[in-house]
């Protein structure tokens, strides 16, 4: 027991470091989507109509981007969030957040769903970089994030300069997926 | 500007030319020089904020990321602009975000808190902060501090362009002017010139030529004109001149010639002022010499009736002399009795008979001597008191005949009966009664002998006033009375009177009412006491109701006046009308 103890001592700042940073993520995340839906152009988003959000599993993101679709606008128009946690064929989001709360299944049968579709998708997992078009990443305890840029043009989604030059990297070219 | 007034007027139009040119380029430039620094500042406070929109979009998403690495990024692009000294980035809620700040560069340039939005200045810096906007709302703020280095650097530069400039216009507007001025200042300098000549020479014949037909132009006509003007009056002037000289020596001539007889005149009058100044004093003269003759006159009379008196004492002691011839007959007898008998002298008286009635004869004639020179001794006294008498009136009449003018302590009183001593035989002979009323007799300075003749001249024309009056009613009254500055001294009489008519000549000279009078006494008496500072009156009630005489004098001798000369200033005047007319 003494053992466990000292063990526990010993790892507890980096236990509660964590939760820390996981109970501040989530609305800087919140944020980061919101300014997602200001910089990425949609070809689909109706004109006038709400922008919409979907977001895969069930995440705290959720709360704080309810929060601020509440009392801000994008560019004018509200903001509509809808959060899913079951395989779905029918999108009609302008940008989707697949979070880690959401099983592999899931990410991936909306991956697999999204191929193709000219909707701005948001991994918090970096390594669905290939299939997304941007992901979540930390560094140096700061969240930051990387831009597909390849898969975007391909889908006729537009990423504002402002937030390409914010981005961590910015995959361009042809890359292995 | 009384340097400015006193400068010739070709400098004065240099002066001004210059100064205005130097005036509006000087005001042009520093209009200009204020309108490009303003324009310079406005242009950098456009540029700022255009550029401060630029960093500020640039900046949006780095606020809106929270990615201050990017923010400071985007505004490290400032540093390309010089004039750009730091940079702030505040979020949406006002709380610094990014900053920049050059090398160099003070902190304090850049506000900890949001400041206002807008543009702030001052010498050294401008300030700018702007609002960072999307189409959602406000995402944040930039707050851009630039110096004004460049902004000075400029203005300087300029300054110095200005003023080389406007040196250089100065001069060639000197030059201009100088030039310019030489057209205008020649004909106003030979006006002037000419104007002066004129006045020199006094040729009101010259003109000025007119030249060119501009102000100046009508200034030499004007002149030319007022020159014909004053040629005209100057003829006209001296036609006058000549015809006032002309009349200024006709009138000095008639001027002249009447001073000669005014002067002339004037001899003329002095010599007749001098010749009855002559004849006054003479008259003068013969008035004292006159009454003082009356005066020996009443004087001779009186001794006359005293010798009189004296001839009848001595022809009764010559008539008693004359009868001692029988006492000498007798003791011729005597002695022939005796010398006859000498040898028989004691029977001679013993046994003749004429021997012994001899002794009765010597005892009867010792008595008779003894009455005889009884009767002699008191003639010879009365003769004596004659003499006496006589001496008296001589004494008085010399003291009264002294020089006057000396003032000594004087009694009325007694003038007064010195006065009547001098006339007692006359007033006696016409048993005049003189009653004296002195109730104030006070002593004080007077001219004893000035005063005396008054009285003696008064009481002699108040004995004269008597003549013809009844015997039982002749009486003279002296009375004295004072004042507080005067006495009065009044010679009174119950005589014949004057007449009201009279009453104001009596005073004058040469006025007299008898036959036998000259005129001279009442006249000199008023000028006497005149001079001694007082005044002699006369009243009546009219004829046979007596006359009043009244001396007024003095009792105080008035400043002013020469010791001993009492009244002398004031001979000339007449106090009263009585005597005004005491000058001849």
């Amino acid at each position: 027991m003494r053992w466990l103890l000292l063990a526990w001592l010993a790892l507890l700042p980096y236990v509660a470091k964590g939760q820390e940073l996981v109970v501040r993520e989530a609305p800087i995340k919140a944020a980061y989507l919101y300014n997602f839906a200001k910089y990425v152009q949609v070809p689909t988003r109706q004109p006038g109509g709400p922008v919409t959000i979907g977001i895969v599993g069930d995440s705290a993101v959720t709360a704080h981007l309810q929060t601020i679709a509440e009392r801000k606008t994008v560019n004018g128009r509200p903001l509509k969030i809808e959060t899913f946690s079951t395989a779905r064929t029918d999108f009609a989001y302008d940008l989707v957040f697949i979070s880690r709360a959401a099983s592999e299944e899931l990410q991936l049968n909306t991956l697999a769903v999204l191929h193709e579709h000219s909707t701005f998708i948001v991994a918090d997992i970096s390594t669905l970089i290939p299939s997304v078009d941007a992901a979540f990443v930390s560094e140096s305890n700061r969240l930051r994030f990387d831009i597909n840029l390849r898969r975007s043009k391909t889908n006729g989604v537009q990423i504002s300069s402002q937030l390409l030059k914010l981005a961590r990297t910015i995959h361009e070219e042809k890359q292995s997926l | 500007m009384k340097w400015f007034e006193r400068l010739p007027i070709r400098h004065k139009l240099l002066i001004l030319l210059v100064l205005a040119s130097a005036l509006s380029l000087g005001v042009g430039t520093v209009g200009m020089l204020a309108y490009d620094v303003q324009s310079f500042q406005r242009s950098m406070e456009v540029q700022l904020t255009t550029l401060a929109n630029v960093v500020g979009h640039n900046s949006q998403s780095a606020i809106a990321f929270s990615d201050v690495d990017a923010a400071e990024q985007t505004l490290l692009s400032l540093e390309k602009e010089e004039s750009v000294d730091a940079a702030r980035l505040f979020d949406a809620s006002g709380q610094p975000f990014a900053t920049f700040q050059r090398i160099g560069v003070s902190s304090a340039l850049l506000p900890d808190s949001l400041p206002d939005v807008g543009v702030t200045s001052d010498t050294h810096s401008i300030r700018l902060t702007t609002q960072i906007d999307d189409v959602d709302g406000t995402v944040g703020f930039l707050c851009v501090v630039a110096n004004t280095t460049q902004l000075r650097a400029k203005t300087i530069a300029k300054l110095k362009i200005a003023l080389i400039y406007l040196i250089g216009v100065i001069g060639l507007s000197g030059f201009a002017a100088y030039r310019m001025q030489n057209v205008i200042s020649r004909r106003i300098v030979n006006l002037s010139l000419f104007t002066q000549d004129v006045q020199e020479r006094q040729d009101y014949s010259a003109r000025v030529d007119s030249g060119a037909s501009d102000e100046i132009g009508s200034l030499c006509d004007a002149f030319n004109k007022m020159l014909s003007r004053v040629e005209q009056q100057q003829g006209a002037l001296t036609e006058s001149h000549n015809q006032l000289e002309s009349r200024v020596h006709e009138r000095t001539t008639e001027l002249q010639e009447s001073n000669r007889k005014l002067q002339t005149e004037i001899l003329r009058h002095q010599h007749a002022r001098e010749e009855l100044q002559a004849l006054q004093e003479e008259l003068m003269s013969t008035a004292r010499a006159a009454g003082m003759a009356e005066i020996a006159t009443g004087v001779l009379h009186n001794v006359g009736n005293v010798l009189n008196s004296v001839n009848v004492s001595a022809n009764l002691i010559r008539e008693q002399l004359q009868g001692w011839g029988r006492y000498v007959s007798g003791i011729e007898a005597i002695h022939t009795a005796m010398d006859a008998n000498e040898s028989q002298l004691g029977p001679f008286f013993e046994e003749h008979p004429q021997g012994s009635r001899l002794i009765e004869f010597l005892k009867a004639l010792g008595t008779d001597i003894n009455q005889q020179r009884e009767i002699l001794m008191e003639e010879a006294e009365t003769l004596h008191g004659f003499v006496d008498h006589v001496k008296e009136i001589v004494a008085a009449q010399q003291s009264m005949s002294r020089v006057s003018g000396v003032m000594i302590p004087v009694r009325l009183s007694r003038l007064f009966s010195e006065a009547i001593m001098l006339n007692d035989t006359a007033l006696a002979r016409h048993g005049i009664t003189v009653i004296k009323d002195f109730a104030d007799d006070p002593e004080f300075q007077g001219d004893k002998h000035r005063i005396l003749q008054i009285f003696v001249n008064l009481i002699s024309n108040a004995k004269n006033a008597l003549d013809k009056v009844d015997n039982s009613q002749r009486t003279i009254t002296l009375a004295l009375r004072t004042s507080a500055t005067a006495i009065f001294a009044s010679v009174t009489d119950s005589g014949i009177g004057i007449d009201t008519a009279n009453l104001s000549s009596i005073f004058r000279h040469g006025f007299t009412t008898r036959d036998e009078g000259h005129g001279f006494g009442l006249h000199s008496s008023a000028l006497a006491a005149t001079e001694m500072g007082g005044h002699l009156t006369v009243d009546s009630a009219g004829p046979g109701k007596g006359a009043v005489f009244i001396l007024e004098l003095p009792l105080e001798i008035e400043t002013g006046r020469g010791k001993g000369q009492p009244g002398l200033s004031s001979s000339n005047k007449c106090v009263r009308t009585t005597v005004e007319d005491c000058r001849i």
